[in-house]
């Protein structure tokens, strides 16, 4: 069963002048973790407050758990719901522990005590201390801790890790994971920090202008995606001649990087192992490289293949496309 | 059987979380809400004390001299020797002053303020009707008028008793209470109209639109005697066209009474329930 299926969702803003989400469909099965990604604007909170019931879409359909439901009248469905805002509101005159006792009476569940004081020892959290007085990473671990707070089916979570330092963010993840192993919940997780996608997810859909632009399981998707080939030269007129053969024979490669007798480049999968034939061949005639590394590509650079036509070209010196 | 009851009893206590909402927000300002009662409290037992019906009956003369919009500002019938019209004078024709526009700053401020916070995501992502969160927030605001309105009552009436200048045997308390209830109906009303407004618009045209509308509303009921005859039916398009409290504490007249204070009460039930849907359907914006 799929935990989340959403079916051509649109939402529209100034008389559909503006897409925010433009027809996209998705599933998220039960039990996985969903990276949805896209930078600032593309649409990623707009779905989540689709699903939400914050936003009336202009159409299309939202299935949670197997129920297809009006997100906005179906409240019963959010007693098996956590979710972690992008931009965390809270009371600021009531302490986390009041907080949480509060939104407590708001759920028809069972809360579960003793993992709220076992994730707010782990993540450090001022449970006595005024929201008002807390830093921006504070109040953070406090939404982490109200999004947690139940043995929830589905945790729905906006930029989870804003404001938590690389530590916290570790511990944040390591925390996310138990609870899944426990309750086989599903997570869908939005962020533009992708390295923490590529670590966390199994599956992601990238989203690009209110549009779907990929959805893959992530391995597939580095599979599938470009070769990053790293070379270095004995000198600068060896890697202009291995440039130009590059351009000749290998049109679709696309330069990343250069730097002194550094190269980066692109490459499909398909042409790995000729390249590696003609590099061990010296077929562009010039010394023989000093370095090599092949390594498929990260998130972050799959992520900018379907950006970049946003982005600068490579320049010499260092700017990565 | 069993069933049924395990239903019934599920479905009460999901009823209780709009008022969980109340109270959390009732507790959240109550320290504000008790520290203006009390200011108010103080104000309207220093007033009962100054009450002289010597020193008034004076005034009353002079004030009964003064053109008719004046007279209309201070609520029409001045009676200041007469302690019910003294308290109609002084206290209840301009509570729209500073109870009415405390709880409007208030009430207009509240659901915006969410928005622009943040503060609605985390609430309106639990189990909760947007009626139920809705409903609660207007609770606080009305608990917050009743708290005022009760402190001014103890005020005045603590003052009926220690004031050296009035008679409590000759104080009519029926009249009083009522008038001090119909007092508590009108801020309702106000509360409403400012909630109203808070549904759909930002904190400061909000803000902006429910003092515009009080002002007009104040303008209209209390001044419409100033106006040609053929258009002093225009009082009625105002709230306080409806809160005539001189009618039946100063003249004892009674005519009219039930149907204003019906007046009063249903506007703000429909008021209310048009807010609740205008919030129900809209977007809740990023």
């Amino acid at each position: 069963m799929n935990a989340i299926e959403v079916k051509n969702l649109k939402k529209y803003y100034s008389k559909g002048t503006v897409k925010a989400v433009d027809d996209i469909s998705f599933e998220v099965p039960e039990g996985s973790r969903f990276g949805f990604l896209g930078p600032n604007g593309a649409g990623k909170t707009t779905t989540i407050r689709c699903l939400l019931g914050f936003l009336n879409p202009d159409a299309g359909d939202i299935t949670i758990l197997g129920e297809r439901i009006n997100p906005k009248k179906d409240v019963d469905i959010r007693n098996r719901i956590g979710y972690l805002p992008g931009e965390l509101g809270i009371y600021k005159t009531i302490t986390a522990r009041k907080l949480i006792k509060y939104f407590a009476k708001l759920y028809d569940i069972e809360i579960d005590w003793d993992f709220i004081k076992d994730v707010s020892e782990r993540l450090q959290i001022a449970m006595d201390r005024k929201m008002g007085v807390l830093s921006k990473g504070n109040k953070q671990k406090v939404g982490v801790l109200t999004a947690l707070m139940g043995k929830f089916d589905v945790l729905i979570m906006d930029e989870p890790t804003s404001g938590l330092d690389p530590i916290m963010q570790t511990e944040f993840y390591r925390i996310v994971s138990e609870r899944q192993k426990e309750s086989n919940s599903t997570v869908f997780v939005s962020s533009h920090v992708l390295p923490e996608i590529e670590k966390f997810c199994d599956k992601v859909a990238i989203i690009k202008e209110g549009k779907i632009a990929e959805i893959s399981n992530v391995q597939n998707l580095k599979a599938k995606s470009l070769k990053h080939i790293e070379l270095e030269f004995e000198s600068l007129t060896s890697k202009e001649q291995f440039l130009k053969f590059l351009t000749k024979d290998y049109p679709e490669a696309k330069v990343k990087y250069q730097f002194n007798t550094q190269l980066t480049f692109l490459l499909p999968p398909i042409q790995t192992r000729e390249i590696l034939h003609d590099l061990s061949e010296q077929k562009w005639a010039g010394e023989p490289i000093k370095d090599l590394l092949i390594q498929h590509s990260t998130l972050e650079n799959i992520f900018m293949e379907y950006y970049e036509d946003k982005r600068a070209n490579v320049k010499e010196g260092g700017v990565v496309a | 059987m069993k069933n049924r009851l395990k239903s019934s009893i599920k479905k009460a206590y999901k009823r209780t979380k709009m008022f969980n909402i109340s109270w959390k927000e009732i507790l959240n300002n109550w320290k504000g809400t008790l520290f203006y009662a009390t200011l108010l409290f103080l104000f309207c037992l220093m007033m009962m004390t100054m009450f002289d019906p010597t020193l008034f009956e004076g005034m009353e003369e002079m004030l009964a001299a003064y053109p008719e919009a004046i007279q209309q500002m201070v609520g029409g019938q001045i009676a200041l020797s007469q302690i019910e019209g003294f308290i109609h004078t002084y206290l209840i024709s301009f509570s729209w002053l500073y109870i009415g526009i405390y709880l409007m700053l208030k009430s207009s401020q509240d659901i915006p303020k969410e928005i622009d916070n943040k503060t609605i995501d985390l609430m309106l992502s639990k189990p909760i009707k947007r009626w139920e969160f809705f409903t609660g927030k207007y609770f606080k605001h009305v608990s917050s008028a009743f708290i005022i309105v009760c402190f001014v009552a103890l005020g005045i009436f603590l003052g009926v008793f220690l004031s050296p200048g009035i008679n409590p045997a000759e104080v009519y308390y029926g009249e009083l209470i009522f008038g001090l209830f119909w007092l508590f109906v009108l801020l309702v009303a106000l509360i409403s109209t400012a909630y109203f407004f808070s549904t759909f618009l930002t904190p400061r045209m909000s803000l902006s639109l429910s003092f515009g509308v009080l002002i007009t509303f104040y303008i209209l009921g209390s001044f419409a005697g100033i106006f040609p005859e053929e258009i002093q039916g225009i009082k009625y398009f105002s709230l306080f066209g409806y809160f005539q409290t001189a009618d039946f504490l100063v003249d004892q007249v009674w005519d009219f009474v039930l149907l204003h204070f019906m007046v009063l009460i249903v506007y703000s039930v429909v008021v209310t329930v048009i807010a609740g849907i205008i919030f129900n359907k809209r977007d809740i914006p990023v």
